[in-house]
């Protein structure tokens, strides 16, 4: 799969856009401008052949104007700290639209997770928590999953820190496994609700969701939940991808027979009929979800979308050169700003459990996932319609608000 | 030839591949050689999991520490102090600090392995931990407690807190005592911590409905197990030994439930009626009187017919090894709610097994308690305090979750409740271990 470069001036430009609809001053503008600090580290680890390799880790703290920052630690190959930076921007962005008391951070391994095995994995995710458990905690930054890593990992960066702190505490990572302090919901929050934020704006245009067909790119834990949502709101899923390639099926695919399938060979493909995943980008559906990584719809491939909208589950999914060319032709996107929004309210309410050691059911977490997120929704739905913008522009300007309340109160110190 | 007396390369192999740990005397281990025993008999049931399992076996970390104070008439005096952290995979170590001139360190060893086992079972996010101090606190002035608790909390503080190990009342402990050592802890830390210890009175960040938690708790896992043996609350007949806390508790809320109490025995005497005892009423009656005896509409029985009356349930909330061979065959219960600590002796127990009968084990019935501490220890994270309607309800909820969960395992393996809270137990915490794997 493919991933373009993410660029901070791009970020920055289409805040620009956002800014005349904004309460902020350059003095509240400069602290989102500049992340608050961007750690680099070099960290050796012992490979199962006795030699040691080092790899490059960073974490970028973008904002605590709202509260401790939150957010992703990837694995992921050619990671560097100008990636790190914008994608923690969006973290603070997306606390803030959805209103929670949190900042936004970012952070990772430039490292291909499949080169490594477990032992050594292990032996690299310790040493980052390691390398950073100053900085790290329930109260100041919290860690998440993310491309490249998942609930095993947080249960060890837990213990690290636990260890290294001579406490039990959980909450400074969330998207941990359920019994070391998770949450249910955890794997499930983002893709779900990507999904029913789809089928929202669908019918706030006058469209609906029932017989519509619907592709999915990506098919990890957001692709495969919001491809079951999406037919479980009546949509017909008639494509899937993942990172081998793509299946196909012109009257829907049976999504819990292509998960066995998957789950048996590792792959979606030859399910039904094989695709190219660029095959899948071009498919002329009404609704294109993408949950891989960002970048997936870049200035080389926009022009051959033929997607009626284009949903973020993903952050950054739609770089800002390709939006610019497709909102001329029409296509709607939905943002991560809001269309991933389930995945930061979930690990907020993880980090809220944990700060209590309390724990609820499933009920008791979908019930406040679903209202926080359409709170959310409801906000910048109506931010547009006042203002007649787009669904990002909105989100940003909604954002930016929130955060200019708090940076202008807490002022500038010393 | 007895346990103790076997040779030496016996015993590794009876406890894995390691040694009796050095600071026990393999000639006499103590307590903690029935933790042990315990632990062996189910590993086979653990299958993966089993690889971990010696993690079980060796407590995470064992404090001894010298507890000097002035006494009252002027000289110093030196008592021995211990706090067991057996384990912290689940969470924060857990468990009572007891004072008794016997405590002895395989005694507390043994506990706070008790403690991880049941606050694995009832699911709290646990381990397990235990303290105490050897001191005969009856030969002391309350001035000369006031200090050793001081002391003591003092030198335990290096290891306990909110975050780390939280102790709570045990034997010749209290409200008080925990109130001490809350308020020797937060001038240490320079804070207010209410959090490092529960069982406080409600004014210090002490929980509602702790009077009531065991007796709820025996009730709500009673009221499950009736479910799966298909007998109907309304009218099941219940046999109640032990008018205390605990048993006041459970015959009210039972009877509360359209549950007729026939009889109710405690150190007064025994009472039987088959029209069915109103425990408030009799406790007003006790109350008044100063014996449960006399209580009009009940007839006085024997205390050896007490075991022989015809009831449905049998609840000994009393003291321990009360069933035995001498009276376990007389039993016509199809159900005992262990309320008490250690009620049924192994050999009865093995008896009323075979006849059928299901117990509840008391790691669980009465494990309303340390649910409760559980709540207050949450509650005092936010400083915010909930309702006793709200306690109830969320100790209703755990209750029966814990107890379904250990019956789906009962129903699985075909064995006891008893050694099911066992495999469940040990399982969610290897799973904890797995899950964290070892650092550095």
């Amino acid at each position: 799969m493919r991933a373009s470069g993410l660029n901070w001036q791009g970020l920055m430009e289409q805040l620009q856009q956002a800014l005349p609809h904004c309460d902020v001053t350059d003095q509240s503008l400069a602290y989102f401008k500049y992340p608050k600090r961007t750690v680099t580290m070099n960290l050796p680890v012992q490979m199962d052949d006795g030699s040691v390799m080092v790899f490059k880790g960073f974490r970028t703290v973008h904002s605590t104007a709202r509260g401790p920052s939150m957010g992703g630690m990837r694995l992921k190959a050619g990671l560097n700290a100008h990636e790190c930076e914008v994608l923690a921007a969006i973290m603070t962005l997306k606390a803030a639209v959805a209103d929670l008391p949190l900042g936004g951070a970012k952070g990772g391994v430039d490292v291909d997770p499949a080169a490594l095995s477990p032992h050594e994995t292990e032996g690299l995710v310790r040493r980052y928590t390691s390398e950073i458990v100053e900085l790290i905690g329930p109260r100041t930054d919290i860690l998440a999953p993310d491309v490249g890593s998942d609930a095993q990992m947080m249960a060890w960066m837990m213990d690290t820190y636990n260890q290294n702190t001579d406490t039990t505490v959980n909450g400074m990572v969330v998207g941990k496994p359920l019994p070391l302090g998770g949450t249910y919901a955890s794997k499930d929050a983002r893709g779900r609700s990507a999904a029913l934020i789809t089928a929202r704006v669908l019918q706030e245009a006058g469209r609906s969701l029932h017989r519509a067909p619907c592709a999915v790119y990506g098919f990890g834990d957001v692709g495969r939940k919001a491809a079951q949502t999406l037919a479980a709101e009546g949509a017909m899923v008639i494509a899937v991808s993942d990172q081998d390639g793509a299946t196909f099926a012109s009257g829907g695919l049976d999504l819990e027979a292509l998960s066995q399938h998957r789950e048996m060979f590792g792959t979606v493909e030859g399910f039904a009929t094989d695709i190219t995943v660029n095959e899948l980008l071009e498919l002329d559906v009404d609704v294109l979800m993408l949950a891989y990584d960002y970048g997936t719809i870049n200035a080389s491939n926009a022009y051959a979308v033929r997607a009626d909208y284009l949903v973020e589950a993903t952050n950054r999914a739609v770089l800002p050169e390709a939006e610019r060319f497709l909102k001329e032709r029409g296509v709607v996107v939905i943002p991560d700003l809001v269309a991933s929004l389930g995945g930061a309210v979930v690990n907020y309410l993880e980090w809220v459990q944990d700060a209590s050691n309390f724990f609820w059911t499933e009920e008791e977490i979908e019930a406040a996932i679903d209202e926080r997120v359409n709170a959310a929704v409801d906000g910048v739905m109506e931010f547009m319609q006042t203002r007649d913008l787009d669904l990002r522009t909105a989100a940003y300007a909604v954002a930016l608000n929130r955060l200019h309340n708090a940076t202008v109160m807490r002022g500038v110190y010393p | 030839m007895t346990a103790t007396q076997e040779p030496e390369h016996v015993k590794q192999k009876k406890y894995g591949a390691h040694d009796i740990p050095s600071y026990l005397d393999p000639n006499h281990i103590g307590p903690y050689e029935i933790y042990l025993e315990q632990v062996e008999r189910v590993t086979p049931y653990l299958g993966k999991l089993a690889y971990w399992i010696e993690t079980l076996k060796r407590p995470k970390r064992i404090l001894v520490v010298d507890v000097p104070i002035h006494l009252d008439d002027g000289t110093v005096a030196h008592f021995e102090g211990y706090r067991v952290q057996h384990n912290t995979s689940r969470g924060p170590a857990k468990g009572g600090i007891r004072y008794h001139q016997d405590v002895t360190l395989s005694e507390v060893m043994a506990l706070s392995a008790w403690m991880t086992i049941k606050n694995a079972a009832v699911n709290l996010p646990y381990g397990g931990g235990k303290g105490g101090v050897r001191i005969d606190p009856r030969k002391y002035s309350t001035g000369e407690i006031e200090r050793v608790t001081r002391r003591y909390a003092t030198e335990i503080g290096l290891i306990i807190g909110p975050e780390k190990d939280i102790p709570a009342p045990d034997v010749n402990t209290n409200p008080q005592t925990m109130a001490w050592i809350m308020d020797t802890y937060s001038m240490n830390v320079g804070r207010t911590s209410t959090g490092v210890v529960t069982g406080k009175p409600v004014a210090l960040g002490g929980s509602l409905g702790r009077a009531d938690a065991t007796g709820r708790g025996v009730f709500v896992t009673g009221a499950e197990a009736m479910k799966k043996l298909n007998l109907p609350m309304e009218g099941a007949r219940i046999a109640i030994q032990g008018f205390g806390n605990v048993g006041e508790a459970a015959a009210r809320i039972f009877h509360q439930h359209g549950a007729k109490i026939v009889a109710i025995q405690d150190v007064t005497g025994t009472i039987h009626s088959d029209a069915g005892i109103d425990p408030g009423a009799a406790l007003e009656h006790l109350r008044r009187t100063g014996k449960i005896t006399e209580f009009p509409g009940s007839e006085e029985i024997q205390k050896a017919e007490f075991w022989s009356v015809d009831c449905d349930v049998l609840i000994p909330a009393a003291l321990e090894n009360q069933i035995t061979l001498a009276n376990a065959d007389q039993i016509k219960a199809r159900l005992i709610v262990e309320g008490a600590n250690g009620p049924t002796n192994p050999a009865a127990d093995d008896l009323l097994t075979g006849k059928g009968v299901v117990i509840v084990p008391d790691v669980l019935a009465n494990a309303g308690g340390v649910t409760v501490s559980y709540f207050e220890w949450v509650q005092d994270f936010s400083s915010f305090f909930w309702t006793e309607e709200e306690i109830n309800k969320r100790l209703d909820r755990i209750m029966s979750e814990a107890f379904l969960s250990l019956w789906d395992v009962k129903e699985q393996h075909g064995v006891t409740l008893r050694t099911a809270v066992y495999i469940v137990s040990c399982t969610r915490v290897l799973e904890a271990r797995a899950l964290r794997g070892l650092y550095p």
